[in-house]
């Protein structure tokens, strides 16, 4: 994983898997220095043994391969520059994956492009309905999938020209 | 609480988007634009999906060419990725690997505009245990 972004698309896709129709990502940098992230989802959710074995690359619900690196791979990048990974789930209420990264630290991934990766989901998976904020230091700024649609009508969400807007608006904040 | 700040940019865009696609006749059959699908599970991001996407994005908008694009979960085709599929209106779904941003480039020019085939077509004829 390369950057931040790529991990945020990552643990994303893993709602998308759990069958989420409603997804949020709330993206924190009111601290300096620091970026956190936030996304709950209203999957299938998981059991507390499923929980405790996510950092072990070996464990996959899986059945096409014995390998599972999406969460590994985010633990790395967020311990290596002192932050952390914090997973709370329910068995069918949802999961909340909350990851931290301490940006001023000589291991920090860099961020990427994280508008251009959430504009591409929220318009990538028209059914689900994303709810996307970002907390900047003074402001708030919130963007809903149903706010979108509700103006675009019977336009697909997924056209390019949307998803190049929208990543435009995010690109003013992030 | 600031929301989108330009609705009316987006209002302005989707009218814009029905004169040049004429989707008001066509919207009853979602057949009629091209379809693209972005594997996007750990091995097509690590792989560079992203950017894959990003580069289908730009040039289908620069270029004007009706498409819609999406996401898909990993399709078991890790070895191969990035892999998309394409579905162009009427036609079976054709899954291309190893796209990157030149072979995205390439696929746009050769197969979406003129049903060329290029190299790296993953069959999906066979039944797959996918």
């Amino acid at each position: 994983m390369k950057d931040i972004a790529f991990h945020i698309s990552d643990i994303t896709e893993n709602s998308l898997g759990a069958g989420a129709t409603e997804i949020s990502i709330e993206i924190d940098l009111r601290t300096p220095n620091k970026l956190e992230v936030i996304i709950t989802d209203n999957g299938c959710g998981m059991t507390s043994e499923v929980v405790s074995s996510l950092s072990n690359p070996f464990y996959t619900t899986r059945t096409t391969r014995k390998v599972g690196l999406g969460i590994p791979f985010l633990i790395q990048s967020c311990e290596q520059t002192g932050g952390e990974v914090v997973i709370e789930s329910a068995v069918g209420k949802g999961t909340l994956v909350r990851f931290s990264i301490l940006t001023s630290h000589i291991d920090a991934p860099p961020k990427g492009d994280i508008a251009s990766a959430l504009a591409m989901l929220m318009t990538g998976n028209p059914s689900i309905e994303f709810s996307i904020n970002i907390h900047l230091q003074n402001e708030t700024f919130l963007l809903k999938s149903s706010e979108i649609k509700s103006e675009l009508g019977d336009i697909p969400i997924s056209f390019p020209q949307v998803t190049l807007f929208i990543e435009s608006q995010l690109k003013l904040f992030i | 609480m600031s929301k989108v700040q330009s609705l009316e940019e987006l209002r302005k865009m989707r009218d814009q988007l029905r004169n040049d696609l004429d989707l008001r006749e066509k919207s009853n059959d979602p057949e009629s634009v091209i379809q693209i699908r972005v594997s996007m599970g750990t091995c097509g991001i690590a792989s560079g999906a992203k950017e894959t996407m990003s580069t289908l994005i730009y040039e289908l908008n620069r270029q004007k060419i009706p498409a819609v694009i999406t996401q898909s979960g990993c399709m078991g085709y890790c070895k191969q990725e990035p892999t998309i599929e394409i579905t162009m209106p009427n036609s079976e779904p054709i899954i291309f690997g190893h796209v990157n941003s030149d072979r995205a480039n390439e696929i746009i020019e050769k197969y979406i505009k003129n049903g060329e085939l290029v190299a790296d077509i993953i069959p999906i004829n066979f039944s797959t245990p996918y």
